[in-house]
């Protein structure tokens, strides 16, 4: 009896947890972005994981403006996290975004939903290369928010990202 | 009397206030240079803090120590390697690509004379050499990773000496900047200083300003109470001689007036009667100059009373009638129905004022017609209480229209001035447009009331004087009764037929006659459809004019016209008579006198 009720419950749990993936689809590309934290939904064990075309899938937002690590001004195409969250269910108000090399930062979500800034997968009509801090990079509108032309939106505005962590932090 | 002021203080005065214009001016250019100074030191800061060559130059070491451990980690088992070899690589030049590009590209350029962008080139181009081995590596040979590893060891001496430049370039540079920021700190620090003792110099004179300021106030004080005694003064004096003079005329225009009853002949008692009308004028001159004294001593005080508002007018129209005789003017007077009878006002300040600007007006009117009406105004009441008693106030307007030569251009310069304005001094008013002009000017004014007028060169002048009267409330127009008597009015082509039909309508029938209706009526009728012919305006009658009224005269229609008509023909017999000023009450005497 015992068996069967753990049997049971081991089944249940197993349910609900491929219930909670199944809502997410599985990336058929590579995987270029991880999501983990407090999200409801995952495609993979603890993480959400996405690949080029299911973030495109993504409402598109544009961006032209010039950033102080490129020459001139560049058009940029990327998507608010803030539609990636609401699709995960997430809870938080801050992302930690971890790049390539390690470095970390996290961005209030405020910044995107009050200053417009994305994360952008396209420069100038192209995906962005490695090689050109791509594939994902967090892009604010220097141009129509100079104030914004300081330390704490350069050191957010990170590239080269390959997770992302949704938190609460104390407000 | 206070002394006048010396000059050598006007002087000292003047250079204070020329020193604290310097202050200003010049507290104000050091201010404009702290702008560039202050916006260039937060430049300069910002620049400092952003251009973290060292961060990215420590990255790219970091990078290619990642690249190594990633090529010593591979075996057999990570064939094939699916891009990640690429991927690796591609993350180091990434590094190299932000050191060479924008402002951190730039920045850099200029570390140890150019050796840190020659040395960041050489490992560009060892890097890019790489990319071949990488290539054969992704196609699955194993054997391109010991090479690659070779490479990136001789690199690994060139990538530490670029960030020890870099390190040291990024120092050098920061101290540099760190001194044009202690060069900008001092000069703003002097800046500073020199605004301080401005300040200090500005607050200075602004004290010794502030007690001469004081001192020309209770100055100036002094010399207001003084110019207010000279008033009081000036007001007494005159107001004393007024009275002496006034008390003198009376005496005067008794007498006359004892002499005229005691006179048997006209002539005689004609002379005497305009004797009293000029005297009785004169007393009103008086006043009226005894008022200008008031008015801009700020004394005046209107004597407002009930009165009949037609008496009153008529009255001031028959006190001049010796001046429409001198100067021949057909004046006719009207009172509009819509008025009540009994209206508050300071009637004395208005037969003042009317009779100053009629003796005024009357030069320029010489031989023509002139109309006096008074009428509700379209104005309204602005500054004025709304209640006079329990009366409420309302406009009422004055106006004076002649088909005379028209006001000279100087009076008309004059009567557009604000009398109130500190700028148009009584002086300079009575030298522009005379004293009589001048009065009636400033009494409207310290009446409340605003004068207005038109005026053209031989076609005559229209002047409207607004005054707020204690007026309760305008009758409405009276409803139209048929009148026990019709009066034709001779037309004229005057002012006086549109007066004459305006005064007689409120109760008579009125109709105007052409001369050729005149005489159609005088030959063909046998009944005439009026019981009065009025002929205004006219100095003399031709002969068949004469027959008409004649035949008029035989169908029983009683002739009236004026004095001038019946001194030409004394052998028609007219009815009535009428004198200029024309009024409803003379009218209306001579029109139920000889019923």
């Amino acid at each position: 009896m015992k068996r069967l009720f753990w049997n049971t419950l081991t089944m249940l749990c197993a349910t609900l947890s491929m219930h909670a993936m199944a809502v997410l689809e599985e990336p058929s590309g590579n995987v270029i972005l991880a999501v983990s934290g407090n999200i409801e939904h995952f495609n993979s064990p603890q993480q959400a994981q996405f690949d080029f075309a299911m973030l495109k899938q993504l409402p598109a937002y544009e961006i032209t403006t010039q950033t102080p690590w490129e020459e001139g001004v560049h058009h940029y195409v990327g998507f608010d996290p803030s539609d990636l969250l609401e699709q995960l269910e997430a809870d938080g108000n801050v992302i930690r975004l971890t790049a390539f090399n390690q470095y970390i930062t996290e961005v209030p979500l405020t910044d995107f939903e009050e200053l417009g800034a994305i994360i952008a997968y396209q420069m100038d009509g192209a995906d962005i290369p490695v090689r050109n801090k791509g594939p994902l990079m967090v892009i604010y509108d220097f141009d129509q928010y100079p104030e914004l032309r300081n330390e704490t939106y350069y050191g957010r505005s990170i590239w080269q990202i390959q997770s992302m962590h949704v938190l609460t932090l104390g407000e | 009397m206070t002394p006048e002021t010396p000059k050598p203080d006007q002087h000292r005065k003047r250079t204070l206030i020329n020193l604290l214009l310097i202050c200003v001016c010049t507290s104000s250019l050091l201010t404009l240079l702290l702008l560039p100074l202050t916006d260039s030191s937060a430049r300069l800061n910002a620049r400092q803090v952003f251009d973290s060559s060292r961060w990215h130059s420590l990255q790219l070491q970091l990078q290619t120590y990642r690249l190594m451990n990633y090529l010593s980690d591979l075996s057999a088992e990570d064939l094939p390697v699916n891009g990640n070899a690429y991927f690796q690589y591609d993350l180091v030049l990434s590094r190299v690509d932000l050191l060479r590009k924008g402002d951190l590209g730039r920045h850099i350029r200029n570390f140890a004379n150019g050796r840190a962008t020659r040395l960041l080139n050489i490992i560009s181009g060892e890097l890019e050499l790489i990319s071949l081995n990488i290539e054969h590596l992704e196609n699955g040979r194993l054997d391109q990773v010991p090479i690659i590893m070779a490479r990136l060891r001789l690199l690994d001496s060139q990538v530490t000496d670029f960030v020890v430049i870099v390190n040291q370039g990024a120092n050098d540079y920061v101290t540099n900047k760190r001194a044009e920021l202690d060069v900008q700190l001092e000069y703003i620090q002097w800046i500073s200083v020199m605004l301080l003792c401005l300040s200090a110099g500005a607050l200075l004179i602004t004290f010794k300003l502030a007690q001469k300021l004081r001192r020309a106030l209770r100055y100036n004080y002094n010399l207001e109470r003084q110019v207010q005694a000279i008033r009081r003064g000036k007001v007494e004096v005159i107001g004393r001689m007024t009275n002496e003079l006034k008390s003198s005329l009376t005496g005067i225009i008794s007498h006359l007036s004892s002499l005229q009853q005691h006179s048997t002949e006209q002539a005689a008692k004609d002379v005497l009667e305009q004797s009293i009308s000029q005297n009785s004028l004169i007393q009103t001159q008086l006043d009226g100059y005894h008022d200008l004294v008031l008015i801009e001593a700020f004394q005046l005080q209107p004597n407002v009373h009930e009165g009949n508002v037609r008496d009153q007018l008529e009255y001031t129209a028959h006190a001049l009638e010796h001046i429409f005789s001198a100067h021949n003017i057909r004046a006719l007077c009207h009172v509009d129905p819509r008025l009540p009878t009994l209206v508050d006002a300071d009637y004395q300040r208005l037969h003042e004022m009317l009779t100053l600007l009629i003796l005024n007006l009357a030069p320029f009117c010489t031989d023509a017609e002139l109309l006096i009406n008074l009428r509700p105004s379209k104005l309204p009441l602005l500054h004025q209480p709304a209640k006079h008693g329990d009366k409420a106030t309302k406009m009422v307007q004055i106006g004076l229209r002649d088909a005379g030569a028209g006001l000279p251009e100087a009076i008309q310069t004059g009567l557009r001035a604000n009398p109130f304005n500190p700028n148009n001094t009584v002086l300079s008013q009575i030298e522009q447009m005379g004293l009589g002009f001048t009065l009636c000017h400033y009494l409207i004014g310290a009446l409340d009331g605003e004068l207005h007028f038109t005026s053209s060169s031989g076609k005559g002048s229209e002047i409207w004087i607004d005054l707020p009267l204690g007026v309760g409330t305008f009758v409405a127009e009276p409803e139209t009764t048929p009148a026990a008597q019709s009066i034709a009015i001779l037309n004229s082509n005057t002012l006086l037929d549109q007066g004459l039909q305006a005064l007689l309508e409120p109760r008579y029938t009125v109709q105007c006659l052409s001369e050729e209706e005149l005489a159609i009526l005088a030959l063909n009728t046998t009944e005439a459809p009026f019981s009065w012919l009025l002929i205004s305006d006219k100095a003399t009658l031709s002969a068949a004019q004469l027959e008409y009224v004649t035949q008029l005269q035989r169908l029983s229609v009683k002739i009236i016209w004026c004095s001038t008509l019946a001194q030409q023909h004394p052998d028609v017999d007219a009815d009535a008579v009428y004198h200029y000023p024309i009024t409803l009450s003379q009218l209306t005497t001579l029109l139920g006198a000889s019923d």
